[in-house]
């Protein structure tokens, strides 16, 4: 265990915390929670969309749905370490919209 | 066959164990420590881990080789563990034992 | 978020572990139990006798199913092998209701056996994915779990990398927070691979459930609508006039000469589309040799003319093989003994990960509250859960043990009372806590937890004939089950009596900042 850490988390529980610093923590668990089920969704979706022709419905399912997980672990990952939650949200925005444009441009 | 691949996991364990500075002093005699080279420790243990995952693919195929191969040293490992803090001098011994075991029932096995 | 990347990994260690930690742990406990879940079953059903093969007791089970569900469609049968008695079934109703009636068939007669009510090891398997709760939500609380062990899992990798320079090393005489960091890294690192396995099958087993945007996207189609359309139709034509199935016989005579009649043989019997022309029979054969659900061997029969149906499904694709790889996995229905102890200990090792976890959240915050002279209402709360979770659980578990032999054995509503026993235990180990000290509450609950164990050869034998008539069997498989018993009496015992003697040198020691060494470990 980490010593020095030990300290920061001791000194930074004990007094309370400014509103703004928690709610900075609440953005990033909505941004973990809620924004990295959407981009898994949407990785879904798109590889689902792409890969449609190239095997059976069954399969290209399976194959579209199991990373999925992962990418949601990423995302989440991501929500905590980026720097600040802003750049938090914009991390997990910008290929949100990629994904959108994406899954807009395969369907029609 | 999954009890030979445990065998050889656990010795196989047991040795990278040995080859970490505070495991070889409680385990080992100073005379047997300077006799065992950190390197053959090592070696042995990476020779006996690899020899446990041919055996299990041999007997299982990949994917479920595989399986039996991690399975036998995570639990070989917890064995080595709960040695090392309990019966530090055991180890040497048992893990020999359970590599001849592993050649007689080999032996048997394949003859 | 934290200075560091690491440090923020940590972060999200510690509160992704607690947030869900007692679900996790009761979802190990229960799904480390389900790995023997026919040993237990056969425990709390011990009137059930074992005979023939599993061919004989599919030709009872389909003559006992023709009696019990003449107008059913569909009939689902697993019949008994080395380690399950019974043959159990399911089926549809006749009347196209989509809810399953099922019963335990007795092997040599096909009808249903006599033998106390009771879910046996079936309740742990249950409980390990519905918790309890009304569906689907009890599979939804177990999917977060799941993808809170992930997310817990990967930040524990990177919070506790200095661990790997102390590889194989657990210091109990050293003082608590030291002692319990080194247990959870030694069964975090060792069992790593399974963890991550067990956690993303689970994702993977009911990812229909939590990720069903690829299927929705892809079944729109106007074309699999019509076709969907089209199926239901003539499922509904051909329900209006019986057609009568083919005998059994000459199909399992089929089956016997391929598979044979020793282990593994026919595990699985299922009947779709009965009493039309469409009617199939697949055989399944014991799973041994493949993880893979769907690398099983199946044999399939027209329902009609009996006639042996070619193998149309041969070539999966890649991520059907791999899904069912994971899905296999998770089940673990190949194991043989060796293997599935194996399995066995590494889930233990997981419910000593996520203990431990729970509980040293509690140690490293208590020097902080003993120096400001009172207790946050976040840590008693948590240090109330844990008790109620990782002493509470082993103590319901045994008291439904405990039921399973001492609630009478004709009771109708018997399984349903075992449950209530253990949810009732459950509840008062939950508030056991509350009136008593935290370090009372641990020592009393594990106390309680390792009689309960303890006594229970001694429960067996005075409540009925079985645990004689097994010893003089030698029947391993009830033997085994009361030798897990005490050994995790024992368990319990040495918790106790550990953490009465920490009590003590606690009380006598000054209460101050454990000193920790610098490498190895996390803050957590």
């Amino acid at each position: 265990m980490n010593t020095s850490a030990v300290a920061v988390s001791t000194k930074s529980s004990a007094r309370p915390r400014p509103a703004r610093q928690r709610l900075a923590v609440l953005s990033r668990i909505v941004a973990a929670i809620a924004g990295g089920y959407a981009l898994s969704a949407g990785a879904n979706l798109v590889l689902a969309l792409l890969l449609k022709n190239s095997g059976s419905r069954e399969d290209v399912i399976l194959l579209a749905t199991m990373p999925s997980f992962l990418v949601w672990a990423g995302a989440v990952l991501w929500a905590f370490a980026a720097r600040t939650a802003w750049r938090a949200w914009a991390g997990l925005l910008a290929p949100m919209l990629l994904l959108a444009f994406a899954i807009a441009w395969l369907r029609s | 066959m999954s009890a030979l691949t445990g065998l050889m996991a656990f010795a196989g364990m047991a040795a990278l164990a040995l080859r970490m500075a505070p495991h070889r002093r409680a385990a080992l005699e100073p005379h047997v420590q300077r006799r065992c080279s950190r390197l053959s420790m090592t070696i042995g243990g990476l020779v006996l881990l690899s020899g446990a995952f041919a055996l299990a693919v041999r007997a299982y195929g990949w994917s479920m080789g595989a399986l039996v191969w991690f399975s036998s040293w995570s639990v070989g490992g917890l064995a080595v563990t709960l040695l090392l803090t309990y019966r530090p001098r055991w180890l040497p011994g048992l893990s020999i034992a359970s590599v001849v075991g592993a050649a007689v029932w080999m032996l048997l096995v394949l003859s | 978020m934290k200075k560091t990347f690491r440090l923020s990994m940590t972060w999200l260690h510690t509160w992704t572990g607690l947030l869900l930690g007692w679900v996790l742990f009761a979802i190990f406990v229960t799904g480390t139990a389900t790995y023997f879940k026919a040993e237990i079953t056969r425990w709390m059903q011990p009137e059930l006798r074992r005979g023939g093969t599993p061919l004989d007791a599919a030709a009872s089970a389909w003559k006992g199913l023709e009696a019990r569900a003449p107008q059913s469609t569909r009939w689902f049968i697993t019949l008994p092998d080395d380690r399950v008695t019974a043959t159990t079934a399911f089926w549809q109703p006749g009347d196209g209701g989509k809810r399953f009636s099922n019963a335990t068939l007795d092997p040599l007669t096909g009808d249903e056996v006599k033998a106390r009510e009771t879910r046996g090891g079936e309740f742990f398997y249950r409980f390990h994915f519905q918790l309890q709760l009304p569906h689907p939500w009890g599979r939804y609380l177990a999917g977060v779990a799941a993808m809170f062990m992930l997310v817990a899992l990967i930040t524990g990798v990177i919070a506790h990398r200095p661990f790997f320079k102390e590889f194989f090393t657990f210091r109990p005489e050293r003082p608590p927070l030291r002692s319990f960091l080194d247990f959870h890294n030694v069964s975090g690192v060792l069992a790593l691979p399974f963890y991550f396995l067990i956690s993303y099958s689970a994702l993977v087993i009911f990812m229909a459930m939590y990720m069903p945007w690829a299927r929705q996207v892809l079944s729109d189609s106007p074309a699999n609508v019509a076709r969907n359309e089209a199926k239901a139709n003539a499922a509904k034509a051909a329900d209006k006039n019986w057609v009568t199935p083919a005998p059994v016989g000459p199909m399992l005579d089929e089956v016997a000469r391929r598979w044979g009649l020793e282990h593994p043989t026919l595990k699985r019997i299922e009947v779709t589309g009965r009493g039309t022309e469409n009617m199939t029979v697949t055989f399944t054969r014991a799973e041994s040799s493949h993880i893979s659900i769907t690398a099983r061997e199946q044999l399939r029969f027209d329902g009609v003319s009996g006639a042996l149906l070619s193998d149309e499904n041969a070539t999966a694709g890649a991520a059907t093989a791999v899904h069912g790889a994971l899905y296999g996995l998770h089940l673990a229905r190949f194991a043989g003994p060796v293997l599935r102890w194996m399995l066995f200990a590494m889930g233990l090792m997981g419910c000593a990960l996520i203990a431990t976890g729970l509980v040293m959240w509690t140690i490293k915050r208590r020097p902080k509250y003993a120096k400001a002279g009172r207790r946050g209402f976040g840590q008693g709360l948590v240090e109330r859960l844990n008790i109620a979770t990782i002493a509470g659980l082993p103590v319901a578990i045994a008291a439904l043990f405990w039921a399973n032999r001492l609630l009478p054995v004709e009771g109708e509503t018997r399984s349903d009372d075992e449950v209530r026993v253990f949810l009732v235990v459950w509840a008062v180990m939950l508030v056991h806590p509350l009136v008593r000290s935290v370090a009372r509450a641990w020592r009393e609950q594990l106390w309680a937890g390792a009689l309960l164990y303890g006594a229970l050869p001694i429960v067996d034998a005075a409540s009925g004939p079985f645990l004689g008539e097994a010893l003089r069997r030698g029947d391993a498989s009830y033997l085994g089950f009361h030798a897990t018993m005490l050994f995790t009496s024992a368990a319990l015992g040495v918790a106790a009596k550990k953490l009465g003697r920490r009590m003590q040198i606690a009380t006598h020691a000054q209460p101050r900042m454990t000193p920790v060494s610098a490498e190895g470990g996390a803050s957590v």
